[in-house]
């Protein structure tokens, strides 16, 4: 039975022979994150509740399909980037011909938010501040929302050669800043 | 929980600054980079996000999984334009859960199979049961107690004399061509395969008909018990093969229209609950 100790991995599979409780607990462990960074890719709460309520229902109908070394984290977050990506272009397009939703603002890091930017924090996010807007969303959406080149193309409604070429120049620049 | 050994954290400012959608691109990305790494840091985010708003997304989700989810058959009615609720209401009848129709089967099987054994007996055994198939069909299509789906019927805007009618048709589906094809094993003259057919049809009509006023099961209950005292009389005194003779085969006939006649001309009752008609 799942329970309090099982793993992530283990509620999963619970969650594959239909138990319920293990669905209850995995909601319980990552609902609020995956909330929370859907909300800052998207202002409309019933958006972000109708997507939260969809990636755990295709969690559970999914839950045989997942690989069992797999990160659960980073397979809820795979789907409910993409059930927000499609959640979006269906109400743009509706609404208008051209993309009414932005998942990805291309804005300069303010002074104030770099200052709030932890010295420990040497990885992604100091790198990411000294990219310009461009080159920064294109990693967003590849890095750490885990999108293919196609998707990210996509999302960002851009060609996907252009999220190819700016991603090697993405990478170029973090590696001299990491060096 | 981290891949890597890490000696920090998140610290709360900056989980909150997430957790309230302020976080600009780069701040945001670390904390959702150190997020998808550490359990620790995402149980945090627990106490900082809208908790009404993850409650009642959780309510939904409930929902939705504890509806059952369509099966093979009802995806199939619907592709043949069965409404998705009627295609669960039908689903839901025990015939198509396959125990009823087991059961059905068995009862046929020893009929048939005493007729093959001991003529006389066996025979009169195969026309008592079989014309009884569909209606102990029908009692346990309608049946509440041990219908799962008896919320659903319940709760459905749907009348009940049309879910009745509904799952009638869906019991003598199942049902007519088991008795049918056991009918056609049975040594003996070939129309007696079918000869229970007009009594059988006469019966679930007739417990139809009264159903509104007694209720389903307490209707078939009745039409059986009569039917089999008058199977058990015919075959003691005389020949079995009376009871798939002329005289059965007229009765039942009448008997079918009259009960016709009587739902067609009552049918509003079946929308009422009984005791108020
Ligand atoms: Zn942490």
């Amino acid at each position: 039975m799942a329970d309090c100790d099982s793993t992530d991995a283990d509620l999963i599979n619970a969650m594959s022979e239909h138990d319920e409780a293990a669905l209850r607990l995995l909601y319980g462990r990552h609902a609020a994150w995956v909330s929370a960074r859907l909300r800052r890719r998207c202002a409309d709460t019933d958006v972000v509740a109708d997507v939260l309520q969809d990636t755990f229902v295709a969690a559970w109908n999914g839950a045989g399909k997942f690989r069992g070394d797999g990160d659960v984290a980073a397979w809820l977050w795979g789907i409910a980037i993409r059930r927000l990506i499609s959640r979006l272009r269906q109400a743009s397009g509706r609404a208008a011909k051209a993309p009414t939703w932005k998942l990805y603002d291309a804005v300069d890091v303010s002074a104030e938010e770099t200052a709030l930017l932890t010295v420990e924090y040497s990885d992604l996010g100091t790198a990411l501040a000294r990219l310009s807007p461009e080159l920064r969303v294109v990693l967003q959406a590849t890095v750490l929302d885990g999108l293919t080149t196609r998707e990210a193309a996509r999302a960002l409604n851009i060609p996907q050669g252009t999220v190819k070429t700016r991603l090697v120049r993405a990478r170029t620049r973090l590696r001299e800043e990491l060096a | 929980m981290t891949q890597q050994p890490r000696t920090w954290h998140a610290n709360e400012a900056e989980l909150r600054a997430l957790a309230d959608g302020v976080a600009g691109p780069a701040l945001g990305a670390s904390v959702e980079s150190h997020l998808m790494r550490c359990g620790a840091c995402r149980a945090r985010m627990n106490d900082l996000v809208d908790g009404v708003l993850l409650d009642s997304v959780w309510s939904a989700i409930r929902e939705t999984v504890e509806a059952p989810r369509p099966s093979v058959f009802e995806r199939l009615l619907r592709k043949f334009g069965v409404s998705a609720e009627s295609g669960r209401l039908l689903v839901a009848v025990p015939a198509m859960r396959g125990a009823w129709l087991i059961g059905a089967t068995a009862a046929l099987l020893f009929a048939g199979g005493a007729a093959l054994f001991a003529s006389g007996f066996g025979l009169a055994l195969f026309l008592l049961v079989a014309p009884l198939v569909p209606v102990m069909g029908v009692a346990a299509a309608y049946g509440g107690d041990a219908d799962p789906s008896h919320e659903l019927v319940v709760t459905t805007p749907y009348s009940a004399g049309r879910l009745l009618l509904l799952r009638t048709a869906a019991v003598l589906a199942t049902s007519l061509p088991v008795a049918a094809l056991v009918g056609l094993a049975l040594p003996g003259p070939a129309w007696l395969a079918v000869a229970w057919l007009i009594p059988g049809l006469a019966f679930v009509s007739l417990s139809l008909a009264a159903a509104p006023f007694v209720g389903a099961t307490v209707s078939s209950g009745a039409v059986a018990a009569t039917w089999s005292a008058i199977a058990i009389a015919v075959s003691k005194i005389g020949d079995p093969m009376d009871l798939a003779g002329p005289a059965v085969q007229v009765g039942s006939l009448v008997l079918c229209a009259a009960a016709v006649t009587t739902i067609l001309t009552h049918f509003r009752l079946f929308d009422l609950p009984r005791g108020q008609t």
